[in-house]
């Protein structure tokens, strides 16, 4: 397995504005570095304002960092111009979490997954609705949802369309950010296992796309990563496999991330008042 | 334990402009005690919105409640007219949802918002008012509470805005507190505080909740007691923590496992993969005569798709809606 994406060390900083008096810069990203294997499983997790999803939006391109270097595929991101960027984009993708916002709402599931294909402009109509047909079967959507408008599909099918269209591209890394948080948790279950399965490593390194997943939720993000990276105010607290990170945790975040996902009885009275 | 609240036989449906009723809520009994926390655990569809928002008939122009009472210390809410209601509203029952933000007016320091409902209600002088809030902000935000009084919504984090929500929820001393998925746009870290907030107050103000949630998890160790609801009907009443260790009904059973638990071999793939509740969620706007949850059940029976199972009373005190106990 090859190295496929490097981050090292970004800054990224957020004015923050107020009514009266100065803006005050707020640091999102504080030198943080990440590696991406290719066909890796990842999780990024932390509390609200640890950075993560500053993190995938600059690992996706959307976002440039105020410094540090991104390296895929031998080019350093933060410096190529938007020609190039808009090569690079189809190879990252990045599904969000409120799928409701993520389409055009007039448009059908075929026409969401077949707007990524026209851009590229390398298949002919019949060939894009094969492929949209194809793409519905592979995140597990029956096929007569093709011509249903996308807003009226429930939030778990939403949340599959919107990873098939990502996957359009064949992206090498698809990013998630928080795309598993608003559903209801047996949809949660189904998304989980659909992830699983397209990152199973039976496939060929090179034919399944390396899944970041960026949540606040430990117990999710250990089911479906290897390794886990665990993040506050905008810095790298710890990192490790999965196995490490569940069992053996070593920084506060990440323990108190561990005890917000195993319950809490008994610990209602040993913790201070809030 | 006194009663508190008292929902008998609540049926609520609604009616889309384009026709073909939605049966939301179908014949729920819910009592709360004085004090307590009974949690109503469900997901998308189940029922359990409409349930919080029909105690306070504050249901959509387009919801209509078709048979049922609502009895709060012995008053039927639903029989009381407009102005009577809005006094019950915010001094005996309030209600705080998911987004605070879109609760808070953007422009007005928070400490004046709470205050606001005070006055609403009136009675108090300026200053008692004013006390009250100090005194409120104090319990719930501690030595910050004189920063926060000052302070605009936008200066706040989603959690502090929670508790600001709370906070004007609970300052005219209500009875009872119906709290419609309250943490679910907040981190897990967040999410606790808030819980842990709500426990508080219950133990300091004797105040009963009605917490509605689709996540398990936040209620062990928090909720008195769980009621579960599929398809717009209470499935399973029970302890808090018979419900979470040993649930009786299989849906409450198969939306357990659905959740990943930490510490589970990752080695065999097999394993890795997530348990899931076979088929479709429930369509609203059809009455089959069967049991709702039949075409997903892995324990199915024969009369399951031939008659409703009510709830049947089980032997710790609990109530499931199967046919497994009895009928």
């Amino acid at each position: 397995m090859g190295v496929l994406l490097t981050a090292e060390n970004l800054v990224k900083e957020y004015a923050s504005r107020h009514l009266r008096g100065r803006g005050v810069a707020v640091r999102a990203l504080d030198g943080v570095s990440v590696e991406i294997q290719a066909g890796a499983r990842i999780g990024i997790v932390g509390a609200s304002g640890s950075g993560k999803s500053t993190l995938a939006f600059c690992l996706a391109c959307v976002e440039r960092p105020d410094s540090g270097t991104i390296r895929f595929l031998n080019r350093d991101l933060t410096r190529v111009d938007e020609s190039e960027l808009r090569e690079i984009r189809p190879q990252i993708q990045l599904v969000f979490q409120d799928s409701a916002s993520a389409f055009n709402p007039k448009f059908t599931a075929g026409e969401v997954l077949e707007e990524p294909l026209k851009l590229q402009r390398k298949l002919n109509a019949a060939e894009r609705r094969e492929r949209g047909v194809e793409l519905l079967e592979r995140v597990g959507l029956p096929g007569n949802i093709f011509d249903r408008q996308a807003s009226d599909l429930s939030g778990g099918q939403r949340q599959r369309l919107a990873i098939a269209r990502a996957l359009a591209l064949e992206p090498k890394v698809l990013i998630l950010d928080e795309a598993l948080s608003a559903l209801d948790y047996s949809v949660q279950a189904q998304v989980a296992n659909l992830l699983l399965d397209l990152s199973d490593k039976a496939a060929a390194t090179a034919e399944r796309p390396a899944i970041v997943l960026i949540s606040h939720d430990l117990a999710m993000a250990a089911r479906i990563s290897d390794e886990i990276v665990v993040m506050e105010s905008g810095r790298i607290v710890e990192r490790g496999s999965t196995e490490k990170i569940v069992g053996d945790a070593e920084h506060a975040a990440t323990r108190e991330l561990l005890a917000c996902s195993t319950g809490m009885s008994a610990k209602f009275d040993q913790r201070p008042a809030v | 334990m006194e009663l508190l609240l008292d929902v008998q036989n609540l049926s609520v449906r609604y009616r889309p402009p384009g026709g073909g009723d939605v049966f939301a809520l179908r014949g729920a009994n819910l009592q709360i005690a004085r004090g307590q926390i009974v949690g109503v655990l469900g997901e998308s569809g189940s029922g359990k919105s409409t349930l919080a928002a029909s105690v306070l008939t504050l249901l959509p122009a387009n919801g209509v409640i078709d048979a049922g009472a609502v009895v709060l210390q012995g008053t039927n809410l639903l029989e009381l007219e407009r102005d009577e209601l809005e006094r019950v509203r915010g001094s005996k029952v309030s209600l705080i949802f998911q987004e605070p933000g879109e609760a808070l007016h953007p422009m007005i320091r928070v400490g004046e918002q709470i205050e606001e409902v005070l006055r609403a209600h009136g009675g108090e002088s300026k200053e008692a008012r004013r006390g009250a809030v100090r005194e409120l902000l104090d319990l719930i935000f501690g030595g910050e509470a004189e920063r926060i009084y000052f302070s605009y919504p936008h200066q706040l984090s989603g959690g502090q805005r929670q508790r600001i929500a709370i906070a004007q929820a609970i300052v005219c001393k209500p009875k009872l507190l119906i709290a419609d998925e309250p943490t679910a746009s907040l981190d897990s870290v967040t999410r606790r505080e808030i819980v842990e907030l709500l426990k508080k107050l219950q133990r300091e103000r004797e105040l009963a909740i009605l917490f509605i949630t689709h996540s398990a998890e936040l209620l062990e160790g928090f909720a008195d007691r769980i009621v579960v609801m599929y398809a717009g009907q209470i499935v399973e009443d029970g302890d808090a923590k018979k419900v979470l260790k040993a649930p009786r009904h299989p849906y409450t059973e198969a939306l357990l496992k659905c959740r990943p638990t930490l510490g589970l071999g990752k080695t065999v793939r097999e394993d890795q993969r997530i348990p899931v509740i076979a088929g479709e969620a429930p369509d609203l706007s059809a009455r089959s005569k069967g049991c709702a949850f039949e075409p997903r059940c892995a324990d199915r029976m024969k009369i399951c798709c031939e008659r409703t199972p009510e709830l049947f009373e089980i032997e710790n005190g609990g109530k499931v809606r199967c046919f497994k106990f009895g009928g």
